[in-house]
């Protein structure tokens, strides 16, 4: 049985929450967790260079932001993940449509969000979820990273740092000896810290996934698709 | 903060997935991957030692599995023997999957082993193999999986049979091959084994299999390993082979003891039940087999020879 409700309040009523505390801090972690995946897919898809991308993904998510369009998402109708790659590709299309008349000596178009179909591109979908993969981890990292702060535990985020994720392309594998020479410390000291980061760093995971959906089933859905697996 | 690379991403992907264990065991280093699950090296921090620690691996969950583990948890541990890896716990991770923790094995595989060892030392070494299924049969387990990869030679040079994880109980031992009564560790319906190793009824999923599976695959083992050695198998090797290994379950050894007693007979070179030898061939067995006595007798002959021809002279 799963430990909550089907439909929790986090991403739907933060997104269009009356608190604006709130609703900033539910927008700041959309952005945060999807910037870079609308970048990336701006970049693919509509062969934008970087510095044009960046700067079309700061209109957009202006743009959701001004006409509230991150509030307007409907939990029963799929992933938010998919809804804001549908709200991306009309804006996207829009823009780029807008591009062309203007260089015409035409005029700019509203965006319409409530018809538009998804690029089939797999290529840019599974770029979209590895970007999105990549965010949700950075996110969870940054988070372990303050814990870690807070808790006076720097050497611990730092072994981490250095094993999973700087040492991550060391070849051949960083050994646990390597490190605790490094940080001059015992080697049962470099496994104890490992574990520790491990599952504080699993558990950030979860609740930036927890965070980011809207249900049980799409936060299940999400959690296998970042980590492979059913995760209770 | 600094991208992420993608081997970043994919080590932070393992480490999320790593076994959490409690406070008890601390996971560290993936030993590998099977069929059902994976192994990790673990510390057992209660008891201050390293153990290897088995759990599913995330792609595999389904119910029927989480039981396969767990069974597989039980089978090991009424398998108290010498060759058969000890287990020393059992338990459900954090995340809800069940896992189980087991001696940690320093050594290699018995293929890679045997490349080393002369071809009596490398039967030796399968003799303990079989001594273990053996004992495995006797309580009613029937291994479905054996192959040079689940045997394990130790630092100490023990021989350890690993990966119980498709094995068959049989509630009647005392049947032979203990067809009655069973239990899987399987889904029903699988054909169960390794392709190469497996006996021909483990490919037909409505077949019943008894300890003649192991027989056969143990058969295929002996003929790799003899093949490994480089220079040509003897014959009656290669007959206890051929045996072990017929497609007729009823024309193989009936037993792994059979198959062992076989192997122990050439070893001490004796007559072995699967070959019929030539004349010549048990002339040859009966001088190595008596050398030391043949030899001293000859000698005897020789000098009485020359004290009698000395004499005569």
């Amino acid at each position: 049985m799963t430990a909550f409700p089907d439909t929790r309040v986090s991403l739907v009523a933060a997104l269009s929450s009356d608190d604006q505390a709130t609703r900033a801090r539910a927008v700041d972690l959309v952005v945060r967790a999807y910037r870079t995946p609308v970048i990336a897919v701006l970049q693919r898809q509509w062969s934008l260079d970087l510095a044009d991308a960046e700067d079309l993904a700061h209109d957009f998510f202006s743009h959701a932001l001004e006409r509230e369009w991150l509030g307007r998402y409907d939990a029963a109708k799929g992933r938010f993940r998919t809804f804001l790659r549908s709200i991306l590709q009309a804006y996207a299309s829009t823009a780029h449509e807008s591009a062309n008349r203007l260089k015409r000596g035409g005029h700019l178009t509203a965006v319409s969000i409530d018809s538009t179909q998804l690029s089939t591109d797999a290529g840019v979908d599974r770029l979209f979820e590895q970007e999105w993969v990549r965010s949700v981890m950075t996110i969870a990292l940054e988070r372990l990273r303050l814990q870690c702060e807070q808790a006076g535990r720097d050497a611990t985020y730092a072994v981490f740092l250095a094993h999973d994720v700087d040492g991550a392309d060391a070849e051949p594998p960083l050994r646990y000896a390597e490190i605790a020479a490094r940080f001059d410390v015992p080697v049962t000291q470099v496994a104890n810290y490992l574990h520790w980061a491990r599952t504080r760093f699993r558990g950030h995971i979860i609740d930036t996934l927890r965070a980011l959906t809207a249900t049980e089933a799409e936060f299940r859905e999400e959690a296998r698709a970042l980590l492979g697996r059913d995760v209770t | 903060m600094k991208t992420l690379s993608d081997a970043a991403i994919a080590r932070l992907r393992d480490a999320v997935d790593r076994p959490q264990a409690g406070d008890r065991y601390v996971v560290h280093d993936l030993l590998g991957r099977g069929g059902m699950g994976a192994v990790y090296r673990a510390t057992d921090a209660l008891l201050g030692r390293e153990v290897a620690l088995k759990v599913l691996t995330t792609e595999q969950e389904s119910t029927g599995i989480e039981d396969r583990l767990r069974r597989e948890a039980r089978v090991l541990a009424r398998l108290e023997h010498p060759g058969i890896v000890a287990i020393h716990d059992a338990g459900t991770l954090d995340d809800g999957r069940p896992f189980y923790v087991m001696r940690l094995v320093r050594g290699r595989c018995l293929d890679e082993q045997a490349r080393e060892d002369s071809r009596g030392g490398m039967l030796r070494r399968f003799l303990a193999v079989c001594d273990a299924v053996s004992f495995a049969h006797a309580r009613g387990v029937i291994h479905r999986d054996l192959k040079p990869g689940n045997v394990m030679v130790g630092e100490f040079g023990e021989v350890l049979v690993l990966d119980w994880g498709v094995a068959r109980l049989a509630d009647s031992p005392d049947v032979p091959g203990g067809t009655t009564g069973q239990t899987d560790i399987t889904g029903d319906g699988m054909a169960i084994g390794t392709p190469g190793f497996m006996a021909p009824e483990q490919a037909d999923a409505s077949a019943s299999v008894d300890a003649r599976a192991d027989v056969y695959s143990l058969g295929v083992m002996l003929r790799d390993l003899l093949a490994a050695g480089g220079a040509a198998a003897p014959a009656p090797l290669r007959a206890v082979s051929a045996k072990a290994t017929a497609l007729v379950v009823a024309e193989r050894y009936a037993a792994v003891d059979a198959m062992a007693d076989d192997i122990r007979a050439w070893l001490d070179s004796a007559p072995v039940s699967a070959y019929r030898e030539s004349p010549w061939e048990r002339a040859v067995r009966f001088y190595r087999r008596n050398q030391a006595l043949i030899l001293l007798l000859l000698a005897y002959l020789v000098v009485r020879v020359l004290i009698l021809w000395w004499r005569g002279v």
